[in-house]
């Protein structure tokens, strides 16, 4: 029979791994489970009697050793320098820098075109909106011209047809005017 | 030989012989590779079965180890650390001979040895052997966790980022060998002494 709970955290909470908070549920639970109890008490058993330092450490030769602490000691150890740039914390920082960089002027060239293309559908909308208008008011521009023009040629024709019977019309008021003299 | 104690004393002793051994003190090093060496050995010996293979992978490992110094994270434990390296030599000694066949091959041929009875007396050189034939039935994967968790003292946490598998994935494959462990002492008539 196995427990769910020793499979997942049987093994964390023997080995210390847990939160104050889990160590105490799981500890609660141990106090319950027959199954986790035998399982941790297993368990330390054979840590303390066969996986103990005496069966599962091996020493190197004396060979090895001198070698090693040789090789090690005498040589020049890593310089400190410039921690600044040998440090795990300056590479991350470098690499968030270029992200940042690159991030900022990604979003720059982007909100730019966002903009640019924004403010050209404004345009476009506003001419759709007033073309309309104007043509309208072409229109009416057309109609105003249209009848300046219709006037001016019927005073060019009103004008053609006095010169071209002047004389009839002269004659015809000094006709009139003969005739009134005369009554 | 040395205890299996994981303190934070330890830690701040291994931080104090650390600083001594970047300002160039060999009493640094020296302190340190004492300290650590028998349990680095005692898991180089147990994933390659070679003695000198892993005194090879011995000095890599502390020569990668003083190469990389200054980018160990303090807030980590150095022995975590040490054996994070220690991990990677032997996975480049396994891509370099491309030995993993045969060492599934060796595996192998130790299970079928003569149970040994139940009633035994064993002396300690004889559990030792029956432990390491124990040790040596595991899956490489299984073999690994087990060496990192109790002969390195590494934590699950630290087991998964080394191994680079989820923490569910160590405990899983501590647990199966665990229980593949005492199969096989079961089996020489160890197990339930």
């Amino acid at each position: 029979m196995e427990c769910n709970k020793w499979q997942e955290e049987g093994l964390l909470y023997v080995s210390k791994e847990m939160n104050a908070l889990q160590a105490a549920e799981y500890g609660k639970h141990v106090q319950l489970c027959d199954v986790c109890r035998t399982e941790i008490d297993r368990y330390l058993i054979d840590k303390n009697k066969l996986f103990s330092a005496d069966m599962l450490c091996e020493s190197p030769s004396e060979d090895i050793d001198r070698k090693i602490i040789a090789a090690c000691c005498n040589r020049p150890v890593v310089s400190r320098n410039i921690p600044l740039f040998s440090t795990v914390w300056f590479k991350r920082a470098v690499i968030s820098m270029v992200f940042l960089v690159f991030g900022a002027g990604a979003g720059i060239y982007f909100t730019m075109n966002y903009y640019d293309a924004t403010t050209k559908n404004n345009a476009l909308a506003s001419h759709k909106i007033l073309a309309p208008t104007m043509a309208s008011a072409d229109v009416a521009q057309g109609a105003q011209a249209k009848s300046r023009d219709s006037v001016l040629d019927n005073k060019k024709d009103s004008l053609k047809q006095k010169e071209n019977t002047p004389f009839v019309n002269h004659h015809q008021q000094g006709i009139v005017t003969v005739d009134l003299k005369k009554e | 030989m040395d205890e299996f104690i994981k303190s934070p004393e330890d830690q701040k002793e291994d931080q104090g012989l650390f600083d001594l051994w970047m300002k160039g003190d060999p009493k640094g090093f020296s302190g340190l590779y004492d300290r650590y060496k028998n349990r680095v050995f005692g898991f180089l010996i147990r994933m390659t079965g070679d003695r000198e293979i892993a005194e090879d992978l011995l000095q890599d490992t502390f020569l990668a180890a003083m190469r990389n110094a200054a980018q160990f994270d303090r807030e980590r434990n150095f022995l975590s650390w040490i054996f994070g390296i220690a991990h990677k030599r032997t996975i480049d000694y396994f891509r370099h001979v491309k030995v993993e066949n045969e060492h599934q091959a060796d595996t192998d041929g130790s299970v079928g040895k003569e149970p040994e009875t139940p009633d035994v007396h064993f002396s300690n050189t004889q559990l030792r052997g029956l432990i390491n034939e124990a040790i040596k039935t595991l899956d490489p994967m299984q073999r690994e966790v087990f060496l990192l968790r109790e002969v390195g003292d590494v934590p699950f946490k630290e087991i998964a980022h080394i191994m680079n598998c989820p923490i569910n994935t160590a405990l899983g494959r501590m647990r199966l060998a665990l229980k593949n462990i005492r199969k096989e002492l079961k089996r020489n008539g160890l197990y339930g002494m």
